[in-house]
């Protein structure tokens, strides 16, 4: 059973503004319907909601992990072809470094409950934020005050 | 002298105005390409999306679900997606067209028509005509966000599933390629149309071996089809808006061009009759000097 799930598979992430990743990895973990899913190689065909949440994305030769906070969408599994479509995601990934010490920033400052008034635009909410500082810890990534 | 100042005063103006059309274009240019790119990036989706659709209405066991009765009213809603600003060609004109076959058709067939608008110069052609749009949507300037074009589709998901409205009708100016802009009329309510045409317009055609029975459910096909039927009426409504923008900044582009090429060729025959008549003031100029000498001897 164990050999059978081994192997890389196909995982692509679109959403309306970009097709965010397309590339061959281990194992994806995805916030599904009723709670996380994990989805290995060799998975059966399935059709499911996802919600909010923290993708994960890992094993990609040649690469680090990818990680993504997506906003609810749909994924679709089937012959080793995992697909989500999703109505936005927010990652770290492709984004320069000053970009993501921004984002980083702004969410732990939400998170600390320091940004009650900000324009409309740059607005986001609690929970993102919290995703988002929950993505920095896990893909590792840190303000560069800490980095020493 | 009057007439080579005259002359000047023109060029000048010819120079002003093509200055302003090489500006327009060239930031008509700079968003037309950024959209045209965010577009094109988000093709895959729709075609994603698509296959999707075409899995669940494809199902063995047809899906039962509010919005997939047939229309209950009679009431049509359009959503009409023009510009703020003029200077774009026929862009608005054709839209203005659409608008009038709209109005006549309900006329015909006995259907009442609410107008929903995007841009000044929609909302000025419909109360040209003694038409009141519902609601103009002003939030934002080309573009809505995520959230924003939720609001507006469960606005008209709503009213649907109420019975107020029986179809949703989006015109906007749909972009095919860089050569080929046209208007054109989405049904995205009822669904059911609106997937029909999702998957008659998807760009790729996929081989499909697994069918919907295949497929393990996440919450039940019902609460799939739910999220699903939502999620393609608002990303049909943000395409529309994205392509609409997409046509109107190449649709800007290339008028402002020419008008640029216009003026240009208008200020190089106007700098010729400046010279030509500086010439023929200098010659009268002399002619006067030289009989004036001839009368003095």
């Amino acid at each position: 059973m164990v050999g059978l799930s081994r192997g890389k598979f196909r995982v692509v992430l679109l959403t309306p503004q970009a097709g965010l990743l397309d590339c061959r990895a281990g194992s994806v973990v995805l916030p599904g319907y009723d709670g996380y899913l994990g989805i290995l190689r060799n998975h059966c065909p399935m059709l499911g909601t996802v919600s909010r949440g923290i993708m994960q994305v890992r094993e990609i030769p040649g690469r680090a992990d990818a990680f993504f906070v997506v906003e609810g969408g749909f994924v679709q599994v089937s012959e080793n072809h995992v697909t989500v479509l999703a109505y936005e995601a927010t990652t770290f990934e492709g984004q320069d470094e000053k970009s993501i010490e921004e984002m980083l920033y702004h969410a732990r400052s939400v998170v600390a409950g320091h940004e009650y008034i900000r324009s409309q635009q740059e607005a986001i909410d609690y929970d993102k934020a919290r995703l988002i500082v929950r993505m920095a810890e896990m893909a590792d990534v840190k303000l560069a005050a800490e980095k020493e | 002298m009057s007439n080579t100042r005259r002359i000047l005063k023109r060029r000048s103006a010819a120079d002003n105005i093509a200055k302003v059309t090489g500006t327009m274009e060239t930031i008509s240019a700079v968003r037309y390409r950024r959209y045209f790119n965010q577009w094109q990036e988000g093709r895959a989706f729709y075609d994603a999306l698509a296959q999707l659709a075409y899995l669940v209405v494809s199902a063995e066991q047809p899906i039962d679900h509010p919005l997939m009765k047939p229309p209950a009213s009679k009431t049509q809603a359009v959503l009409v997606i023009g510009s703020d600003r003029g200077l774009c060609g026929a862009y608005n004109n054709d839209l203005y067209r659409q608008i009038d076959t709209h109005v006549k058709m309900a006329k015909r067939f006995g259907r009442e028509l609410l107008f929903y608008a995007k841009g000044r110069k929609v909302v000025g052609y419909l109360e040209h005509h003694g038409i009141r749009p519902v609601r103009v949507f002003d939030e934002f300037a080309e573009i809505p966000t995520v959230e924003q074009t939720r609001t507006i589709a469960d606005e008209f998901t709503q009213h649907y599933l109420a019975g107020q409205i029986g179809r949703l009708g989006v015109v906007y100016n749909r972009f095919f390629s860089a050569a080929s802009q046209k208007v054109q009329t989405l049904t995205v309510l009822p669904v059911a149309e609106l997937i029909d045409d999702l998957t008659t317009r998807a760009t790729v055609i996929w081989p499909w071996e697994l069918n919907f029975e295949d497929f393990m459910l996440m919450p039940s096909a019902a609460e799939i089809f739910e999220g699903l039927s939502r999620m393609i009426i608002r990303t049909s409504i943000l395409d529309c808006f994205m392509e609409a923008a997409v046509s109107e900044h190449l649709s800007r582009v290339v008028c402002m061009r020419n008008a640029t090429d216009n003026a240009e060729e208008m200020i190089k025959e106007l700098s010729k009759d400046y010279n030509r008549a500086r010439q023929a003031q200098i010659t009268v100029e002399l002619l006067d000097i030289v009989s004036g000498v001839e009368a003095m001897k």
